[in-house]
């Protein structure tokens, strides 16, 4: 006993020490031209392949990409920029940046140079009162809806794109419709989930929780009213109660969701979560009219000890022909004029979809899209009234008294 | 009233040993069930109990979203720093209240009672931004030093040097011409050596499963412990059960092995801990 | 020979209070400081990377009135009972069992139990949440043959508190049978036999000889799951798949996760640090009560 007590001492201790020795030899220092940029980010943003195509073309830059989960990133950067450390190079999502913006010292100026390369209301959000410009804006989430045809023909619907976006060309209602027609005739769930529905619909209006002026507006605006009604109403016909849940990719995956409502970055998040479905979805038009879900934007920290460097990467990554090449290959939709305009983007058919003109379909998305007005709380609210729906979702409460609880949380997050 | 406890008697004893054994063991088998099936495997019914053969397809993917061998390395290393300072520091401190006479000893011991009632993790926020102004976040350090000391292991080893440690040998040493550290160092410690590695062992767990702390404190990957991979792959991004539930048992992996070598101490230093406690 | 003594005292002092330094300071700096630090930014209204502003006791009057402070303490204390009450009993008799003096393997049968002690409390979340899963979980279908169910075990409140707790059970009840076993070895065999010859029942003998005997670690380990129950964290976060939220209505979230919320999520650092001061005050309160009763009952025993 007291053998084996001291020889696992001994064991821990020098464990220990070649472990210690290990971390000492990898963070050795790097010859001297070289340059390490570290890209922080939330799973995959499809830049993988932009990174070592960056490097083969300046051998001595490096890039090394950071991910952890979503809210663990944002979080993580948040505590960087207050202690001075992180990151070089970080995405920021689009309902985080109404908080980062309003601290623009934190972060390095890019300038107006690179604006007229890229969507006025894409550009707009990044650029602090003092006019620093915080990043540059990644891809656009305009909204269409994702269907699977063979659920749909096995509901006696019709399946082919115009006909059904017929079927929601008078909005909301058209598709609450369909959903109660659908889950009458099958037994199984329409829409993806309640969560999206709500917030699909408030991405249509420009006033969502602000006003113009900055004040909160949430409580009176009948935008989000409408977008709450739908939302509840839906509940019953909606595979899961979350988006982004496991119930949620189960729903997906297993064909308990036959419409998905999806910005051009979902499309290539069902390939992930139902590869099997390949062949079975097509893309029709969302209800509702244009409407902006996503989108994010690449930053460069004050911190950096490599800013021009970083900078530049930056704007070669997000320069037009590289937003391209992620549509192409990623599925992301460019917010940079020129490739959103391009000739291969526009005319681009995804063969998972059915070889639906997905080019197509999101570029009128974008043209006839109206931008939102956030502010720094907008998450904040927008989590709330989520997990509300979710709570009529699940029978837990009337849509009324959900709707009073969530504002009440609401004005107290808020405060 | 006669009431027996005849089922306390075999083989009902040993029937009833098997279901608590089973119970125990059985989602650590389950965790690599459903880590070596396909995603499908987690929701069938009837539920799959049998592993499968994806374990490699689905360890690649494990190994996508994280560098196993750097999260074992920075755990490993925030355990095990944490254990040996924090059993130095608490056997001194211990030696000290138990052994050796100083104005205050009773004073400042009562402090320390007091000390023993405040729940540490409350200060968790103001801690972060400490740690921000001495420009530690996100580094191992950050992880470590918030447990270098602690009061329940002075208590701990004052109580094993009160009863362990008679206090003629501090006389004599210091007769001898020992300095107090020699006295601390070749004399004391070696007595209190179980109680000494029990607070070792438990350091030791409590470092590498500690999740609150290292979740905002360490922020780039290569910083990320044990804990922080596996709330990664638990997020909304990973629609893969397997992957979840393959690379918790990855992370628990030494812990297991760690008992499996040591389990007769463990057991021996738990129920040791419990009377003197 | 007197002076020597008296340098000897000298250096006895000096040793004491330099042993003691490491502790204090360390203590001191990572351990007071920022609960000191917590105090003081309770007064401020402040987002982390903008200006603390001060608001006086604004946060502690929004505190008393929020009834999410109410809620989440008396989810705390749910869960902390549904965890602690049952798992202390299974112990007990597991314990019984395992004293039972003809056991065979008894190494391999405490190995076993404390098993579950090692892993972590992210882990069994995981595992839990799937075997609990609402639709196509494990034990849903088993429920099922029993004619109950399905039930919501995620969107119910008291079911997932349940689930939650049973996490802890799962990890802590070989811990504290163990405890249990080690104080029930240490009873004088002395007091049975002379029960025994009195004629007493076993069962009179259990709760006449046995319960008082090892009442100071029945209540180490109540105090010791007190302090740990009332910071639940990892479980109800990694189980409620929300975040810090705790749940679609907040129905799991707990002290340490509201505060942990209205610091990260809401960037509200100051209204967090008053939940904190809240908190450490109800703790504050519980353990000493706790301890004013066990050591009097410690007393009585004497």
């Amino acid at each position: 006993m007291k053998k084996a007590t001291k020889a696992s001492i001994a064991s821990v201790l020098l464990l220990a020490m070649t472990a210690v020795g290990l971390s000492g030899c990898s963070a050795a220092p790097a010859e001297e031209e070289n340059i390490t940029l570290t890209f922080g980010d939330w799973g995959d943003m499809g830049f993988k392949e932009l990174f070592t195509e960056y490097h083969n073309l300046h051998p001595n830059i490096t890039i090394v990409e950071k991910s952890s989960e979503y809210n663990k990133h944002h979080e993580g950067l948040l505590t960087a920029l207050a202690s001075g450390k992180g990151n070089d190079i970080n995405g920021v999502e689009g309902s985080w940046m109404p908080y980062f913006v309003q601290y623009p010292d934190k972060f390095l100026d890019f300038g107006t140079d690179k604006q007229a390369d890229y969507l006025d209301w894409r550009w707009n959000p990044a650029v602090a009162t003092d006019g620093t410009v915080l990043g540059l804006p990644t891809d656009v989430g305009g909204m269409a809806v994702a269907y699977r045809t063979d659920l749909f023909e096995a509901a006696g619907l019709p399946s082919d794109p115009e006909s059904v976006s017929a079927l929601w060309a008078n909005g909301w209602d058209g598709y609450l419709a369909t959903a109660k027609k659908y889950t009458d005739a099958t037994g199984k769930k329409f829409a993806d989930s309640t969560q999206s529905v709500f917030s699909g619909i408030v991405a249509q209006t420009p006033e969502q929780y602000y006003s113009a002026s900055g004040d909160y507006v949430y409580e009176t605006n009948p935008s989000v009213k409408a977008a709450w009604k739908t939302a509840t109403d839906i509940a019953p016909y909606a595979g899961s109660a979350a988006v982004f849940s496991t119930e949620w990719n189960a729903a997906i995956a297993d064909g308990n969701a036959a419409a998905v409502l999806a910005p051009a970055w979902m499309l290539t998040m069902i390939k992930g979560i139902a590869p099997k479905t390949e062949g079975k979805w097509n893309v029709a038009s969302v209800p509702g009219g244009g409407g902006n879900w996503g989108g994010s934007w690449v930053t460069v920290s004050k911190s950096s000890a490599h800013p021009e460097e970083a900078k530049a990467f930056v704007e070669w990554l997000l320069a037009p022909e590289q937003q391209k090449t992620i549509f192409l290959t990623k599925g992301n939709f460019p917010s940079a004029v020129a490739a959103l305009n391009d000739e291969a983007v526009t005319s681009y058919k995804d063969p998972f979809y059915m070889n639906a003109p997905v080019g197509q379909i999101y570029s009128s998305a974008v043209a006839t899209l109206k931008p939102a007005i956030l502010g720094p709380k907008s998450a904040s609210i927008g989590t709330s009234f989520q997990n509300a729906t979710t709570t009529v979702a699940q029978g837990k409460k009337t849509a009324d008294e959900a709707w009073a609880d969530a504002l009440a949380e609401i004005a107290k997050n808020t405060k | 009233m006669k009431i027996s406890f005849s089922w306390l008697k075999q083989p009902s004893l040993y029937g009833m040993l098997i279901i608590v054994a089973l119970l125990s063991l059985f989602p650590f088998y389950w965790m690599y069930v459903i880590g070596s099936s396909d995603n499908s495997a987690i929701a069938t019914i009837p539920p799959t109990i049998v592993p499968g053969n994806n374990w490699p397809a689905n360890f690649a993917q494990i190994t996508e979203m994280f560098n196993i061998w750097t999260v074992y390395r920075n755990s490993f290393i925030v355990a095990a720093v944490t254990a040996i300072l924090q059993v130095f520091t608490s056997t001194l401190a211990g030696f000290a209240f138990a052994k050796l006479r100083f104005r205050g000893n009773q004073a400042l011991f009562g402090v320390v009672m007091v000390f023993l009632m405040i729940p540490l993790q409350l200060g968790i926020i103001p801690l972060y931004l400490l740690m921000s102004k001495i420009g530690l976040v996100d580094t191992l350090a950050a992880l470590i030093l918030p447990y270098v000391v602690s009061v329940f292991g002075v208590f701990w080893m004052r109580q094993a040097m009160l009863s362990n440690v008679p206090s003629e040998l501090i006389d004599s040493g210091a007769v001898d011409g020992a300095g107090f550290f020699r006295i601390y160092w070749s004399l004391a410690l070696p007595l209190v050596r179980s109680s000494a590695f029990v607070l070792l062992l438990f350091t030791f767990l409590t470092a590498w499963n500690d999740f609150a702390w290292p979740l905002i404190i360490t922020q780039t990957p290569d910083n990320f412990t044990a804990q922080v991979a596996v709330s990664q792959l638990n997020s909304a991004n990973n629609p893969s059960y397997p992957s979840i539930l393959g690379g918790s048992l990855l992370m628990a992996l030494p812990l297991i092995a760690m008992f499996i070598v040591t389990a007769k101490q463990f057991v021996a230093g738990v129920m040791d801990g419990a009377v003197k406690g | 020979m007197s002076k020597a003594i008296h340098i000897s005292r000298k250096e006895e002092s000096r040793a004491g209070y330099l042993f003691l330094s490491p502790f204090f300071l360390l203590f001191g700096i990572f351990g007071l400081l920022p609960i000191i630090f917590t105090f003081y930014v309770s007064f401020f209204k402040w987002d982390l990377l903008g200006t603390q502003e001060w608001v006086g006791l604004d946060n502690y009057i929004e505190l008393v009135a929020d009834e999410r402070f109410y809620s989440s303490l008396g989810n705390t204390i749910s869960i902390f009972l549904l965890s602690s009450a049952p798992q202390l009993v299974a112990a007990l008799l597991l314990a019984l069992v395992l004293n039972n003096k003809k056991l065979r393997f008894r190494t391999f049968w405490r190995s076993v139990i404390l098993f579950p002690f090692i892993t972590s409390t992210v882990a069994v979340a995981v595992v839990f949440g799937a075997m609990f899963a609402d639709n196509g979980g494990m034990v849903n279908w088993a429920l099922g043959f029993l004619g109950v169910g399905p039930v919501p075990w995620h969107a119910d409140g008291l079911a997932g508190q349940f689930v939650i707790a049973m996490m802890v059970n799962w990890r802590w009840t070989g811990y504290n049978t163990l405890i249990f076993l080690a104080a029930l070895q240490a009873i004088p065999a002395e007091l049975y036999e002379a029960a025994e010859v009195d004629g007493a029942t076993k069962l009179s003998q259990f709760f006449n000889i046995t319960i008082p005997q090892i009442r100071p670690t029945i209540f180490f380990t109540v105090v010791t799951s007190t302090i740990g129950g009332l910071q639940i964290f990892a479980e109800p976060y990694m189980f409620s798949g929300t975040g810090y939220a705790g749940g679609s209505d907040g129905q799991f979230r707990t002290m340490t996760l509201f505060l942990f919320d209205q610091a990260f999520a809401q960037l509200r650092l100051g209204y967090s640090s008053a939940i904190a001061v809240g908190l450490f005050l109800i703790i504050a309160i519980i353990a000493g009560v706790n301890f004013l009763i066990s050591s009097k009952l410690v007393k009585a025993d004497k």
